[in-house]
């Protein structure tokens, strides 16, 4: 059964609650981070690939996905989103720090991750899925405009 | 470490009472005469001592030059160098001052040689204000002493800093952006309760050193203050931030509970 980013937040959101063990906590902000990732990895395939990216990547990895973003030019993807530059500098740096966050409770055993770490990982990841809906809208209402004045147009 | 030299005197109460002051409260007009004057009386007895409790209400009133100028005094006259000037740091630190932390830093490091104490907490100190470069060679130089670390674990940093040429960065390359992050928080009265360093490097992500800042807010309202950081930061533009290579991100400290 396929499961959403969203699932992914609900998942991180039930586990990051008081009582929790670390290993949830941990579990809580990686799982969080991913939920981030899987949001933005189809707005980033529609992105050119970045300076850095290696001929022979074939999906957007974590951090191909992080130099789309720093590289994107608003007006690359749709017109409406050329006016999204704060969008784009909050959304690649929440990014970074949600994946930041990640690797710290996944690879850093030694180092204590607490219950504000996670539920502030899951609140910075709900707002960058609040990001992402807002770029599919603009990137929706575009195409609806275009079909619109195709549709308009005299045969 | 604490930043008291010697337990159960006068000197040491001041001290934690000022320095307390200085990290979370404005005390009152009257209270701030009660220190002068024991501070005045200090000062007959100790002179480095009241010196040092000086440069603190000195500090506390705002009056940053004349903190400096007592503070290089008290420096002079001490018999306790070290501690005295690890507390400096410590206060250079509280008052959100990091560039004369570390040209202080620069005066005052031989001081603290052979003394692993000393230099754990310096150490701590200097990479919460993002001087990484520094931290790392006195992270080295436990290293060399048989002493562990203060600021994480010393391998993934060697790692990092040589992935990410730290030797041709200056400290300041990396401690802008994280003094800016802290003074923009205090522009806002968000009270900021430590930063966590975390260097790190991997095949995945490349080579990062993210600065965490703690902050006394719920974990909604840090990550909107983290959004409006982000903002700010894109327009102040620090070479080093805006290429990934340094993270910045809050901790909202007061989890929610139920």
């Amino acid at each position: 059964m396929a499961i959403s980013e969203q699932d992914l937040v609900d998942f991180a959101s039930n586990a990051a609650k008081a009582g929790a063990l670390e290993t949830e906590l941990r579990a809580a902000i990686s799982r969080a981070y991913y939920a981030a990732f899987h949001a933005l990895v189809p707005f980033a395939g529609k992105l050119p690939k970045s300076r850095v990216c290696p001929p022979s990547l074939e999906h957007v990895n974590h951090r191909e996905l992080r130099e789309r973003l720093i590289e994107w030019r608003t007006d690359a993807v749709s017109p409406r989103l050329k006016s999204m530059i704060a969008t784009k500098s909050t959304l690649s740096r929440a990014l970074e720090a949600a994946c930041n966050a990640r690797i710290i409770a996944d690879y850093r055993i030694g180092n204590e991750v607490s219950l504000a770490e996670a539920q502030t990982q899951i609140a910075r990841v709900k707002g960058i899925l609040r990001q992402v809906k807002q770029i599919q809208a603009e990137i929706d209402r575009d195409r609806l405009d275009d079909s619109a004045v195709n549709s308009a147009e005299p045969a | 470490m604490t930043i008291q030299a010697q337990p159960e005197t006068i000197f040491q109460g001041l001290l934690e009472q000022v320095f307390e002051a200085l990290q979370r409260r404005n005390p009152t007009e009257f209270q701030m005469r009660l220190w002068e004057r024991e501070a005045d009386q200090l000062l007959r007895a100790s002179r480095g001592d009241g010196l040092e409790i000086k440069a603190h209400l000195a500090a506390l009133r705002g009056e940053d030059e004349e903190c400096d100028r007592l503070y290089s005094t008290a420096l002079h006259v001490t018999d306790d160098y070290a501690d005295a000037a690890v507390r400096y740091l410590a206060l250079l630190a509280t008052r959100l001052r990091p560039e004369k932390l570390l040209e202080v830093y620069r005066d005052v490091g031989t001081a603290f040689k052979g003394n692993p104490q000393a230099i754990r907490f310096v150490e701590a100190l200097l990479a919460g204000e993002g001087f990484i470069v520094s931290a790392w060679k006195l992270s080295e130089e436990l290293s060399k002493m048989g002493s562990f670390s203060a600021a994480g674990p010393a391998a993934e940093s060697e790692q990092t800093t040589q992935s990410m040429r730290i030797d041709s960065q200056e400290d300041t390359d990396f401690g802008a952006p994280l003094a800016f992050a802290k003074r923009f928080l205090a522009s806002r009265n968000i009270e900021q309760q430590g930063v966590r360093v975390s260097p790190s490097v991997s095949d995945e992500n490349g080579s990062t050193v993210f600065f965490q800042i703690r902050t006394d807010q719920s974990p909604e309202d840090a990550a909107q203050t983290e959004t409006e950081l982000f903002e700010a930061l894109e327009v102040a533009a620090f070479p080093l931030e805006s290429q990934g290579k340094i993270v910045l991100g809050l901790i909202g400290t007061r989890a929610v509970l139920d």
